[in-house]
């Protein structure tokens, strides 16, 4: 009560001294544009999760086939089919890793000695190695058809975007016929002229993935062209590969960038359907998708011989995905603060 | 005879296929009367209809007998139309025929009667005429029948020459060696004796067709229902494609009384899976298996198995790889792959090693013993130290260290495991390695007509008749399914001499025998196994029986029982 009756008075004040060049002072510390999208990203619990899953994922099939001393098609008709069994967790019976089926001891009946992580197949190949050699030919595939995109798609959409006029239409026009073919009728008749094998799965999976991105990159450039500081750039007589070095490329890096995160789940995926169907790795080389088709084909006795291939291509999938999600959020500069 | 090698193998491969893949299978070694038995007893009564469900994993192909070329087609032609022979219990006994043909003293001329109560399902009585019109027709070259060098494998006079384009007979189908005498009676003139001619009557290629009735329906000519005669025990009442088709009991058929099921209806459904659960939710009465369902239904009193005629084998193309010339090789890989541990543990049914070529249990000779009671059991076995030995000798006399072969094979999912299966047994032969190459049967076909593969594994080989000689002539030099090169002067004369033999059956069985001693020996070719087939019946269902020749699943004589 008694401060509502206090007098303010003058010398309560003191005079600021006002120093014009602290306005210039920057407080805030600096944030590079990429500096700011890590921290974006970071904050993103999804994103990072699902980036520390694949770089396990990813670890493992460098270093999983090196585990046991079992080989890609090392076959043994005398330990078929054995369920997965982990030493320390075989007493554990609720676990599936106790190397029983249906209540009986595969291993006790078939003699087997050694322990399989994730089994066998019908050949008696060790499940374990084949899965982690499968991850690694699925992401090779994944990978390298999606540098294929990233380098046509770019590319051709830059091009069409930039230039405009004739180029672009006549880029355009290929485009649409194209786009017109469906994927899986290119892809049957180019393997049916090569022989089936990662090479073909990875033109294949090149041949038309490449489409998508390039749109994308026309509509960016496009609209990037037309900007004012673009405008400013080439009244000062910027050159054309200036342009592209200095506004282009930083400008829709952040596109391409999660644009590819995408494609590389897709292609995984895309290759484990040709496997699927029948249109893809020649055995005895395995992929996640060849795995999965063998294991569908006894899913009601050998449940595990899909399982396991099934579980690493979803939590790929899923992951790439979450993690693709996340970058954009990082990336787009509209969300930016 | 050109077109022999391909259209041979494919009936071959089907059969092979409907064992791996087929729902249509009949039951064991078990025949007709012990399901007849079980109603004497009393104890099961004879269910209100005698109506059968089947399921098989592909619709039929054709039903035209000119033109059909695989086992599916074969069995649904036998099932509608009737020829001079069929086959019960894998031996051919006169159907249309009204017994047993006079044949004349050189063995060269064949006089069947027809039967007088044998008719068409218009009314039409089955004439003499119309045989000739059918086998005619099979002959001519316009028809392009893939399967009629089965004309002149029966030795009928001219029949070679009218398929042989620099002949100056080529296409002059009258001058087949077939006439008919009166209505019912049909004489066939052979070129030279053939023992096993009246068997071959029960292959539906020889059945006849109604002449009026084929013409007059031109390229529609059986395509449905509407489109096809019936003179056998059933009469085809529907069939929607890719879906099912159904057979109805044909009252006109002159063995009528003797056919107990009076309608059945087979479905078209792909996978395997979904057919075991029809079969147990009773949607059908028998279903084939394969691999993981046999571990699941052995133990089942519902489960019998067989053993079929066809023999799964490799074959070495020499002029594409020197190295297959040199016998040791080709013997080294025979013994390098382990057969036995295949069908226990990968297919799992009652297929056996095949360690000759000319399957057992197929036909016996004129002493009346099995081929291989005469033959021996076995050329060769499972020795991978043998083989190893024989292996490192073949390659100091090759003077090469490395070899890469291609292992072509089918693109179905069971011949993969198996290529896989049969590459790493051969790959335990040090330092080589061997690529898989699945190609579509189509492709397959092609590729081995032509001779463009290393190692050719994606094809067993079916009986076309009861007589070791549908096996023994394929490798002589000049057959065209010998594309692999191999050439022996002893084995192409044994197997001449045996043809022309036909008069004397002993020693023509001698001879055959050598001849399969001869290319075991040489092994021209390496057997892998005799198929076998397992399936499950209804125990409800009795008298469905498997055969190995003619229909496939026969249940002309089944029975169906309350349940």
């Amino acid at each position: 009560m008694s401060g509502q009756n206090e007098l303010i008075t003058k010398d309560m004040f003191a005079p600021a001294e006002i120093d014009a060049s602290q306005s210039e002072e920057i407080r805030r510390e600096t944030v590079s544009y990429w500096k700011d999208a890590f921290r974006r990203l970071r904050k993103n619990k999804g994103a990072i999760a699902g980036a520390i899953i694949i770089f396990i994922i990813i670890i493992m099939a460098i270093i999983g086939p090196y585990f046991n001393k079992y080989g890609v098609d090392d076959q043994d008709i005398m330990r078929t089919n054995a369920p997965p069994k982990i030493g320390f967790l075989s007493n554990v019976h609720w676990l599936p890793f106790d190397g029983y089926e249906k209540g009986r001891d595969v291993y006790a009946e078939k003699k087997i000695t050694d322990n399989f992580w994730f089994g066998t197949d019908k050949l008696g190949r060790d499940q374990w190695t084949r899965i982690w050699l499968g991850t690694r030919v699925s992401l090779f595939i994944g990978v390298i058809a999606t540098l294929a995109d990233l380098i046509i798609g770019v590319a051709y959409g830059g091009i069409s975007g930039y230039f405009g006029g004739k180029v672009d239409t006549i880029l355009q026009r290929i485009y649409e016929i194209l786009v017109g073919i469906p994927q899986l009728i290119l892809v049957i008749l180019l393997i049916m002229i090569m022989n089936p094998g990662i090479t073909t799965i990875i033109l294949a999976i090149g041949v038309t993935g490449w489409l998508g991105m390039s749109r994308l990159i026309r509509g960016q450039v496009l609209q990037l062209k037309s900007l004012e500081y673009v405008l400013a750039a080439k009244t000062l007589g910027a050159s054309d590969s200036r342009i592209i070095a200095k506004h282009m490329v930083p400008n829709t890096l952040g596109l391409i960038i999660v644009h590819t995160m995408f494609s590389v789940p897709s292609a995984i995926f895309f290759e484990a359907f040709l496997s699927f169907i029948g249109l893809g790795m020649s055995p005895p080389k395995a992929s996640l998708g060849v795995l999965i088709q063998q294991g569908y084909e006894s899913i009601q006795f050998h449940p595990y011989l899909a399982l396991y291939p099934g579980l690493i291509i979803c939590l790929l999938l899923i992951c790439f995905n979450i993690f693709g999600d996340g970058l954009r959020d990082a990336l787009d500069p509209r969300l930016r603060k | 005879m050109r077109g022999k090698a391909k259209w041979s193998v494919l009936v071959a491969i089907m059969l092979v296929m409907s064992m791996f893949l087929a729902a249509c299978s009949g039951g064991g070694k078990d025949d007709s009367a012990s399901g007849d038995k079980k109603s004497g007893d009393g104890k099961q009564e004879l269910a209100d209809k005698q109506e059968i469900t089947m399921a098989t994993s592909q619709d039929i192909p054709t039903l035209d007998s000119s033109k059909a070329t695989d086992a599916t087609s074969f069995d649904q032609i036998q099932r509608i139309h009737s020829g001079l022979y069929t086959y019960y219990n894998n031996k051919a006994v006169p159907d249309l025929s009204d017994g047993e043909p006079k044949v004349s003293e050189d063995g060269k001329t064949y006089t069947f009667t027809i039967r007088d109560d044998a008719n068409w399902s218009n009314g039409d009585p089955v004439t003499a005429a119309d045989f000739v019109y059918a086998w005619r027709r099979l002959t001519d070259p316009k028809t392009k029948s893939q399967y009629n060098y089965i004309v002149p494998t029966a030795h009928i006079k001219n029949a070679d020459k009218i398929e042989d384009p620099d002949s100056d007979l080529y296409g002059k189908t009258d001058q087949l060696g077939v006439k008919a005498i009166d209505d019912k009676t049909l004489e066939v003139t052979l070129d030279k004796a053939t023992p096993y001619f009246t068997s071959m009557m029960a292959f539906a290629s020889f059945y006849p067709l109604n002449q009026k009735f084929v013409e007059s329906q031109g390229k529609q000519y059986a395509l449905g229902p509407d489109h096809i005669l019936s003179n056998g025990a059933y009469k085809l009442t529907s069939w929607k494609t890719g879906e099912s088709w159904t057979l109805e009991k044909n009252p006109d058929y002159w063995d009528a009384k003797n056919i107990t099921i009076d309608k059945a209806t087979i479905n078209v459904v792909k996978d395997l899976s979904t057919r075991v659960n029809m079969y147990n939710t009773d949607e059908i009465s028998t279903v084939g298996l394969s691999q993981d369902f046999i571990d699941e239904y052995k133990d089942s009193p519902e489960y019998n198995e067989f053993l079929d005629t066809s023999v799964g084998y490799l074959k070495l193309n020499e002029n594409k790889v020197p190295a297959f010339k040199n016998p040791k090789v080709r013997k080294a890989i025979a013994m390098i792959i382990d057969e036995q541990g295949y069908i226990d543990q990968i297919r799992k049914d009652a297929s056996v090693p095949a360690q000759y070529w000319v399957p057992k249990d197929f036909v016996s000779g004129p002493d009346g013993k099995d081929f291989h009671e005469t033959a021996p059991a076995s050329y060769f076995k499972y020795d991978p130290d043998e083989a190893k030995k024989l292996w490192a000798e073949a390659k100091k006399e090759l003077g090469q260290d490395k070899f890469t072969w291609e292992y072509m094979t089918t693109d179905e999912p069971q011949t993969k495991t198996v290529a896989e299966y049969f590459a790493n047994q051969i790959e335990q032969l040090d330092g080589v390695t061997i690529k898989i190459n699945q190609q579509p049967w189509n492709n397959y076909l092609d590729r081995d007509t032509k001779g463009d593969y290393e190692i050719g594994g994606g094809a067993a080989w079916g009986p076309d008749y009861q007589d070791p000689m549908t096996f023994l002539d394929l490798w002589t030099s000049t057959n065209p399914n010998n594309t692999m090169g191999y050439k022996n002067t002893e084995y192409d004369k044994l197997i001449k001499e045996a043809d022309n033999l036909g008069t004397d059956p002993q020693k023509r069985w001698d001879k055959l025998v050598q001849a399969e001693k001869v290319l075991m020996d040489d092994m021209a070719i390496i057997p892998q196994f005799q198929v076998g087939g397992a399936q499950l019946i209804k125990p409800y269902v009795k008298g469905l029986v498997h055969q190995s020749m003619g229909i496939a699943t026969d249940f002309r004589h089944a029975k169906v029982y309350k349940h």
